[in-house]
Formats: C-alpha cells, sequence, structure tokens
C-alpha cells in the first residue's frame, strides 16, 4: 500500500545498506518520487537472501522486491564523468539526497549543485568520530547497542548464557526509520533555513535510542550492574507484571496489572478469592507473590489452547495474546482483516505477500503499490524528464554509461 | 533556530504510557509545541517514574477531567488551536468522550489525528486491550530469541521494542502529514497499529520465512549468516563478549593477522568462504578459545584497525560511557525537579552543528495549566479558579 502524503517531493537514493533502502522504501511507499541510483547491472541489495523459493538468481531476492517499492530505478555508471554530470543533473531538481556513506559521493559537492539540496548521510557509526572508518554490520551493531546484553539479562549464570544475536535485519529497519524520520526534518528544516541541511544519521545510535526504560534508569541509579537473576523475581516491564503461561499448545502472554484487572483475570480462571487475600491486594504485593500468582494460572491454562486462553482473557478485558511463530502471522484474523500483507505484481516473484506500512486511513488516500524496479528500468524515461537527448542517450549506453 | 522545524505546529497530546509520548517527545524536540492533556487520577501522570521523565521531555502540561462536560468542552477549544492530535486510549474512548477524528473535523477540518491502538482500531480485534510487551510476543518477535518459558529469561519480552517502533512511526507519519497539509490544505487521520508497526520492522525475517519455508533459529543472526565466523564471543574478565563477523575474503586474510596466523587458518579447509562455512562449529571453537584471553574492548579497536566488523557486546553503562557515543551526543543531562541531575536523550541523529534537539525538562503535573487556559484559550482568572474549584481543572 502506498499514501499520497508525500507527493511532489522528489528524492535520489545512492547506497545499498538495508538502511539506506528502507528510508527510500518508506518515503516511497509514503508518495515522494524515490529515483534509486544503482551501476549498470543493479546494485547489491539485489543479490541478497532471502530468495524466492529460495534459490538466488536475477529479480529473486525477496528482501530487494520488498525494499523497492514504489522506486523508479536508473542504472548509472557514476566513475564515468558523463555519468557523475548525469547524477548531478539529477539532484539539481531533488530536494532531498539519501546516501550511504559507503556511496563515496561527496555531500559538498552535491550541495554546490543544488544549494538547497538537503543529504541524509547513514552509516554504521556517524560520519564523524574516532569509529568513522568502522566496519559493522547487524550483529556486531546490534551487540554494541546493549540489545544483545539485556535480552538476556537476567538469568541464572551470565557466563554460560551468550548475550543474544539479532534476527535478521533490524539494526537496519530501525536506522531506515529514524532516517526517514530525520530526512523529513532535514527537509523542513531547509525550508526554514532557504539551503539544504546536512542530516547524518548513525545506525548504531539510531538503535541505541530504543533504550529508553535504561537511561531512566540510569538516572536513578536502579540500572542493574549485572546481568544476574534475583531468585524469585519476575519479570516487570513499565510497571507493569506479564506471565508467560503454558497452554495445551503452546503459550500465552497475560499481563492483569492494574488492580480492575487482576480482578477480571481472577475470575478467568476461578480464583474469586484472590480479591480478599491480603498477599494479592496491591501491585506491589503481587510482584512479590508472582509464583503464587503463577502456578495458580498455569493449572488453569494448561487444560486450555492459547486460543481459548487468549479469547477468555480478552473478554473479561484483561490484556493477554498467544505466543507466535513467524509462520503463524498470515493466519491471524485481525490482520487478514485489515489486508496487512499484500502481495504485488512483480515479473519474477509470484505470490509473496509482504507486510504494509502499519496504517489504515481514509481509503481516497491510499494509493497501489507498484513493483520494485528492475536494474535501471526507469533510465531512459529519467533521462529524457533531464533532457538528455535520445541520440546521446544511446550513445551513453554504448560507453555503458547508463 | 532552523533546526526547530516543525515550530509553530501545536500537539494535543492525549497519549500516555510509552509508545504516543516516545514520538510527542521526538516532535518537541523537532520545536513543535506539545501540550499534554493529563490527569491527577491517573496513578502514572501522579508517580511520574525515571522513564516518564526521558519520554517527555520538551512538552508542557495541563490537566482536564475529562469526564466532565466542562472538560471536553475545553479540550475541544485546545484541539481547535491545534494542528496534531495524538491518542493511544482503547477503541472507543476518544470517541465518546466527542473527541473522535469525525468530531473534531468538524471545529478543525486540517487536523492531523494520529490515533494508535494494540491491533488497530478496525477488524475483529480493535476492542482487544494490548500492551507493547504482549504484542511483542503476538508478533512473533519472541520467538526469534527462545522458546517460551514461564520466567521469559532470553525471550526478548524486554527491552522494551514495540512501543519504542511505534513511536518512531508516529513521529514519521505526523511530519509526512504535516508536509501533505502544506501543500493540500488537507488534513489527515492514521489508524496506526502497533502490531503491525512492530512486524513490518522484522519484514525480512517474516519474508524469509515466507519465500523459504523455513522458520530461523532462534536466537541466530540471520543477516549476513553466510559469514564465517559470524556470532558472539566470550572475553577475559566477567561476563564480557565480543560480536565479530567476517564476510569478505580480505576481512578473512586480516582476521587471520590479527590471530597470529596460528596454522589451522591455513589449511585447506580455511582458504575458501565454502570450506570455512563447513567448518564452522570448529572456527567458533577456536576462536572462542583465543578471544576468551583477550580483553574485549583492546580486541574490538585491533579487530576494526584491520578492517574486521567487530562490535563489543555492551552493557547500557558502557553504551553511554563509549567515546564515540559520546561524541554523538544522544544523552544528555538536565536539570531534575528534586534537585538531582536527570539523563535523558536527544534526537537520535545530528546535522552540521552540535544541536540535539529543542530540549528541555519533562512537565510537572499541570505545569502549564495556566499558560493554556489563561494565555491560550483566553479564559479569564475567575473562569480559571471557578474550573479549578469545580475539578474540570485537575
Amino acid at each position: 500500500m502506498g499514501l499520497g502524503l508525500l507527493n511532489g517531493l522528489k528524492m535520489v537514493e545512492v547506497g545499498d545498506s538495508v538502511a539506506v533502502a528502507f528510508t527510500g522504501k518508506l518515503l516511497a511507499d509514503l508518495g515522494a518520487d524515490v529515483v534509486t541510483v544503482e551501476p549498470p547491472g543493479g546494485g547489491r541489495l539485489r543479490q541478497l537472501p532471502p530468495y524466492y523459493r529460495d534459490m538466488p538468481g536475477p529479480g529473486r531476492s525477496v528482501l530487494h522486491a520488498w525494499l523497492s517499492t514504489n522506486k523508479r530505478s536508473i542504472a548509472l555508471n557514476c566513475e564515468k564523468a558523463r555519468g557523475r554530470e548525469i547524477l548531478r543533473e539529477l539532484l539539481r531538481g531533488t530536494e532531498v539526497l539519501v546516501r550511504g556513506l559507503e556511496a563515496g559521493l561527496d555531500a559538498g559537492e552535491m550541495q554546490a549543485v543544488n544549494p538547497r539540496l538537503s543529504v541524509t548521510t547513514i552509516s554504521p557509526f556517524g560520519t564523524e568520530g574516532p569509529y568513522a572508518d568502522y566496519r559493522a554490520n547487524d550483529l556486531t551493531l546490534f551487540a554494541a547497542s546493549g540489545f544483545s546484553y539485556y535480552l538476556v539479562s537476567p538469568v541464572d549464570d551470565p557466563a554460560s548464557t551468550p548475550p543474544k544475536q539479532n534476527p535478521g535485519y533490524q539494526v537496519g529497519l530501525v536506522a531506515g526509520l529514524t532516517a526517514a524520520n530525520a530526512t523529513l526534518w532535514g527537509l523542513m528544516a531547509a525550508r526554514r533555513k532557504g539551503q539544504g541541511v546536512l542530516v547524518d544519521v548513525s545506525e548504531w545510535e539510531a538503535f541505541a535510542h530504543l533504550l529508553y526504560e535504561h537511561i531512566g534508569w540510569l538516572s536513578e541509579g536502579t540500572l542493574a550492574s549485572d546481568r544476574k537473576q534475583v531468585p524469585g523475581a519476575v519479570i516487570t516491564v513499565v510497571g507493569g507484571l506479564v506471565w508467560c503461561l503454558p497452554c495445551a499448545d503452546g503459550w500465552a502472554l497475560v499481563s492483569p496489572r492494574e488492580d480492575h484487572q487482576f480482578k477480571q483475570w481472577s475470575e478467568v480462571i476461578g480464583a474469586e478469592e484472590w480479591a480478599s487475600r491480603p498477599e494479592f491486594s496491591t501491585a506491589g504485593l503481587r510482584e512479590k507473590n508472582a509464583w503464587q500468582i503463577f502456578e495458580k494460572s498455569a493449572a488453569w491454562t494448561r487444560l486450555r489452547k492459547k486460543a481459548d486462553v487468549f479469547q477468555a482473557a480478552q473478554e473479561k478485558k484483561v490484556a493477554c495474546f498467544p505466543v507466535s511463530q513467524m509462520s503463524d502471522l498470515p493466519e491471524l484474523a485481525q490482520l487478514q482483516h485489515r489486508a496487512f500483507f499484500a502481495g504485488i505484481d512483480h515479473p519474477v516473484i509470484q505470490g509473496v505477500k509482504y507486510p504494509g506500512l502499519p496504517v489504515q486511513t481514509d481509503a481516497r488516500a491510499v494509493l497501489p503499490t507498484r513493483p520494485a524496479p528492475l536494474p535501471g528500468e526507469h533510465t531512459l524515461e529519467i533521462c529524457m524528464e533531464l533532457g538528455v537527448s535520445t541520440e546521446e542517450i544511446e550513445t551513453l549506453r554504448q560507453l555503458e554509461v547508463i | 533556530m532552523y533546526q526547530n522545524a516543525l515550530e509553530g505546529v501545536r500537539v494535543a497530546d492525549f497519549s500516555w504510557v510509552v509508545a504516543g509520548p516516545f514520538c510527542t517527545k521526538l516532535i518537541g524536540l523537532m520545536g513543535a509545541e506539545v501540550i499534554k492533556i493529563e490527569s491527577a487520577a491517573r496513578p502514572q501522570y501522579k508517580t511520574r517514574g525515571s522513564w516518564f521523565s526521558v519520554l517527555n521531555n520538551s512538552k508542557k502540561s495541563c490537566t482536564i477531567n475529562l469526564s466532565t462536560d466542562q472538560g471536553k468542552a475545553l479540550a475541544r477549544k485546545l484541539i481547535a488551536v491545534s494542528d496534531v492530535v495524538v491518542e493511544n486510549f482503547s477503541t472507543g474512548v476518544m470517541d465518546r468522550l466527542g473527541l473522535g477524528y469525525d468530531a473534531l473535523r468538524s471545529i478543525k477540518p486540517d487536523i492531523i489525528y494520529i490515533s494508535s491502538s494494540g491491533v488497530g482500531r478496525t477488524g475483529p480485534g480493535k476492542n482487544y486491550l494490548a500492551y507493547g510487551t504482549l504484542l511483542q510476543g503476538l508478533s512473533g518477535w519472541t520467538s526469534l530469541f527462545s522458546e517460551p518459558n514461564p520466567r521469559m529469561e532470553g525471550m526478548g519480552i524486554v527491552p522494551s521494542w514495540t512501543d519504542p517502533l511505534t513511536g518512531l512511526w508516529e513521529a514519521l507519519l505526523i511530519q509526512a502529514a504535516l508536509l501533505h497539509r502544506s501543500r493540500t490544505g488537507e488534513g489527515f487521520y492514521v489508524d496506526l497499529s502497533m502490531l503491525e508497526s512492530t512486524i513490518t520492522i522484522m519484514g525480512d525475517v517474516f519474508l524469509g520465512v515466507a519465500a523459504t519455508g523455513r522458520s530461523p533459529v532462534a536466537g541466530r543472526s540471520s543477516s549476513h549468516s553466510h559469514a564465517v565466523p559470524h556470532g558472539i564471543y566470550p572475553c577475559a574478565g566477567t561476563d564480557s563478549w565480543i560480536a565479530i563477523s567476517v564476510e569478505r575474503q580480505s576481512e578473512w586474510e586480516s582476521f587471520c593477522r590479527v590471530l597470529g596466523d596460528p596454522p589451522w587458518c591455513h589449511e585447506a579447509d580455511m582458504l575458501t568462504l565454502a570450506g570455512r562455512q563447513r567448518s564452522r562449529a570448529r572456527i567458533d571453537r577456536l576462536v572462542a578459545d583465543w578471544t576468551s584471553e583477550q580483553q574485549a574492548q583492546e580486541l574490538f579497536h585491533r579487530l576494526q584497525a584491520s578492517g574486521v566488523p567487530a562490535g563489543p557486546c555492551y552493557n547500557f553503562r558502557e553504551v553511554v560511557e563509549d567515546p564515540q557515543m559520546r561524541l554523538r551526543g544522544l544523552y544528555r543531562t538536565l536539570p531534575g525537579r528534586d534537585g538531582r541531575e536527570q539523563r535523558t536523550t536527544g534526537i537520535p541523529w545530528k546535522d552540521d552543528t552540535e544541536w540535539k534537539g529543542n530540549l528541555t525538562p519533562a512537565p510537572a503535573l499541570g505545569e502549564h495549566n495556566e499558560y493554556v487556559f489563561l494565555e491560550l484559550l483566553g479564559m479569564s482568572r475567575q473562569e480559571y479558579e471557578d474550573s479549578r474549584q469545580a475539578g474540570i481543572i485537575e
């Protein structure tokens, strides 16, 4: 799905990281005219797994197909002088450039072409400082952000429990979402300033920024000094107790964190007597006696399917959901109703449904999704928009500039 | 100051807990005037715990008793002079208060309305009671780390994930809607699902399952999984670890040099990526033996100096104290109300100045009542005092 919020905004994307591609995808899905500049033959992203039916080959990267919706592609050899000139021409009529640091473009040179151009640069650690040239990927940035450590904290034995690895490109995707925010901020800041601004997004900083609780704990002196589990403790998140309960066919998470919710939960599981038990009378006491509550709750849930536990709890206005596997998601009725996963017409990849924008709005604002472009699919169209003559286009093709 | 790009934009912020406040803080950092509409009756607003001060910088606070007709009328007056409404109540609450999108459009036709909820405002689940942490389970996020277990050890329940992601999505949509309004003069309504916000940020993993039929291995990185070595290895000292990922041939050769070129690096199987992939388990053991005698921080820099992707496995204190992160300036210190300094975050990007957002301390409950009701809404002092007495302004 696309939305037309950014119609009229022209943007150029150069780079081959997931973060750069996701930034461009988000702005394209929101309606911007995003031109992705690729080397002849296509960028590195086109080679990345997962592949359609698990077989690599041209046009088979499902990751690329997802990250490139609604974009146009120009295949341009920027190593050649005329290729670089065409890029400059392209930027002359563009308000925003999103680039990966690895793309090697000089932001100052690009702004010299168009002083109103704002440039968002995305890199692992930022463009300046002692780590500016350090190499990284999702695994190493996930670890350096603190996520690996806190995903397994607390545990009984930290020494034998390594920090967790990232599942996929979550650092790149969060950095892309952050960079899309930063880019629109940069655009509005530039309009106020009357000239383009430089925006510097560090994937590492963007990801560490998510740990909002930890900075609060650091302030109040309650940040744990190690990963060691306190005996008997349960997990509390944002002041609310959560229990993970075994069911006959899986697990369910439940969080009756407020007094009235706890009363409702006790009714769900037939433990109405809890209402008169002093040891459960406040949230603090329930936290202290959480394992008692777990045992009684689990005795009830073990006999029931997770979907039944979930329905029974929600009917009583208690927050509860089954624990899903990724493969369960297309079956969730709520997601089906909102058509969250949708197919995209693609020349190679057939029958795959992709996650969309997480929103519903007035149907009149929704636009159809254009599939990921073939490498250089729009080269001719864009060159003509830039006023390059058809004769020269043919020559440039022969010279492998485009 | 051009960096206050949203100066002149006013946000009526009905959101609470995490996701909405995470968003409106960012919007406030960008220069918008964010006015929290709070209630003395809600414990969260009264207690204002540690994370409250992190998520509510750069905002004003007023208190309105929305259960009274006069309170609802005040809220409508405030919205009439605002540009954006953000809310994350249960489905139907804002409608019942007369503050739903359709009702507000009649008093402010170009209002931008961001309505965020657990699984969306439409569909069979629209009335589900949800918290971000539980949606981490429903979305499949927790399945990527560990089997479920009663203690939720290593499950991905913590750190909080769905809530801050939702906040980032909301901030993006507000900015896009503001640009749309400046071009067309039209408002916009967004029904944002926290569940969907989470799944899209796992889109690569979901598509891997959809396209290949294979489920990911819990706790194993699937990006760059062809790299060898690729993992988290123990270092000298207590609970000290390093992430190393060697993908390219040149990186492998550099890695071997840092290792001191031991004979096993030159065995036939080690010379190609395919051979190293076949020997992954053995390489992991040999690398772990070596790293366990190295200091993580020193090794991180040594590997990076040789062009090998590596990252220390930081705890949060180490993140904050890292020299590069200090240079980024993400973490800021503000004077707290109790005399102690309050740590918080600035905007998570930089421009070419030292600017990190229009950062001010989180407001006290109702701190800006006089500004909002007297100055902004033009109440007389007598009306204001009467409303306070009547419990309409709490």
